[in-house]
């Protein structure tokens, strides 16, 4: 009982807070600057001609919105363009072509390791391929997708969901076996973590079912 | 009129004004009939409008009388009606086997 009540209190105490910390976000301006800035961003992935209007229509319903006191509606309705597939996708794909770049350090520090025994060139032929090939691939398709129309998106979404995430554990693991094997465990640790974590991300991003529950309530 | 691809949403979209021919919509309230975020429903708005589908206007109403931002809202267009009660029929004989007319 006493328990249940201590739990009755926090979420009432909770929701009064709560309200207030959003009413008081709201009174400066932060909710609808905060949803403008979701909206110009989920409009990126739009066609240009489309911009314009995206905003125009939007920002309304979110004056409305914040008119009748409903923050965390607004906050919602500003947020769920920016939880669309085209800029979950895009997003995915940045994340995606910066960690690739985030590797090139890991063959660099393995190549100028004091104790390494992997022949030079290995690296400097696996670092810089890698190197190359996301940064072809990852910059020029992906980041420039979210300031194209959705047609880039759609592009890069399917690269992403089909083409790399399966790839990911393999790509990870042999490269992690690269590490162990010339004897740079913490190296070989740092990089599965790296990886897990970006693969997680990635695949939550990239995936149609996930996004929609994490991201729109129903 | 010019067509569009039809996917689940745009069928969840014309159902609602085939539902509600005499109503107009605005963006929200077709949010919260079809169950599609926002974010998603205002571009296929945008393009059910460009393609005829759709006929947009906003409140004839002065904001700072209201002391609120005008809304856009939607009615279906004739032609854009007939079709989309084709879709709906079409869609309910697929799923029940008979033609239902709207």
């Amino acid at each position: 009982m006493k328990a249940f009540l201590a739990w009755l209190l926090g979420a009432v105490f909770s929701g009064l807070v709560w309200d207030e910390v959003s009413h008081q976000f709201a009174k400066r301006g932060w909710t609808r600057s905060l949803c403008r800035w979701f909206i110009a961003v989920g409009s990126r992935t739009m066609p240009e001609d489309h911009r314009e209007s995206y905003i125009e229509q939007a920002m309304p319903e979110i004056e409305n919105l914040l008119a009748e006191r409903r923050h965390l509606a607004a906050l919602r309705v500003g947020f769920s363009f920016v939880t669309t597939l085209p800029v979950a996708f895009a997003l995915s794909d940045c994340v995606y072509c910066l960690t690739a770049v985030v590797q090139v350090p890991f063959y660099i520090a393995l190549y100028f390791s004091e104790n390494s025994t992997v022949p030079a060139d290995f690296v400097m032929r696996a670092g810089v391929g890698y190197f190359f090939l996301f940064l072809g691939y990852g910059v020029l398709w992906r980041v420039v997708g979210i300031y194209r129309t959705g047609l880039m998106s759609r592009f890069s979404t399917n690269g992403t969901r089909f083409g790399l995430v399966p790839l990911i554990p393999v790509m990870a693991m042999s490269h992690v076996e690269v590490f162990l094997a010339h004897g740079h465990s913490t190296m070989a640790a740092l990089f599965a973590l790296h990886m897990l974590a970006f693969g997680f991300v990635l695949f939550v991003l990239s995936t149609p079912i996930l996004s929609r529950k994490l991201f729109h309530k129903a | 009129m010019t067509d569009i691809n039809i996917t689940r949403n745009v069928l969840k979209v014309v159902s609602v004004f085939v539902n509600n021919p005499e109503s107009d919509l605005y963006g929200l309230e077709l949010s919260e009939h079809t169950g599609i975020a926002y974010g998603a429903l205002l571009p296929l708005l945008i393009r059910l409008e460009e393609a005829g589908w759709l006929i947009g206007d906003w409140e004839p109403i002065d904001p700072k009388v209201v002391g609120r931002p005008k809304r856009k809202y939607f009615r279906m267009s004739e032609d854009g009606m007939a079709r989309a009660k084709e879709l709906v029929n079409k869609e309910v004989a697929f799923l029940s086997g008979r033609v239902q007319p709207v």
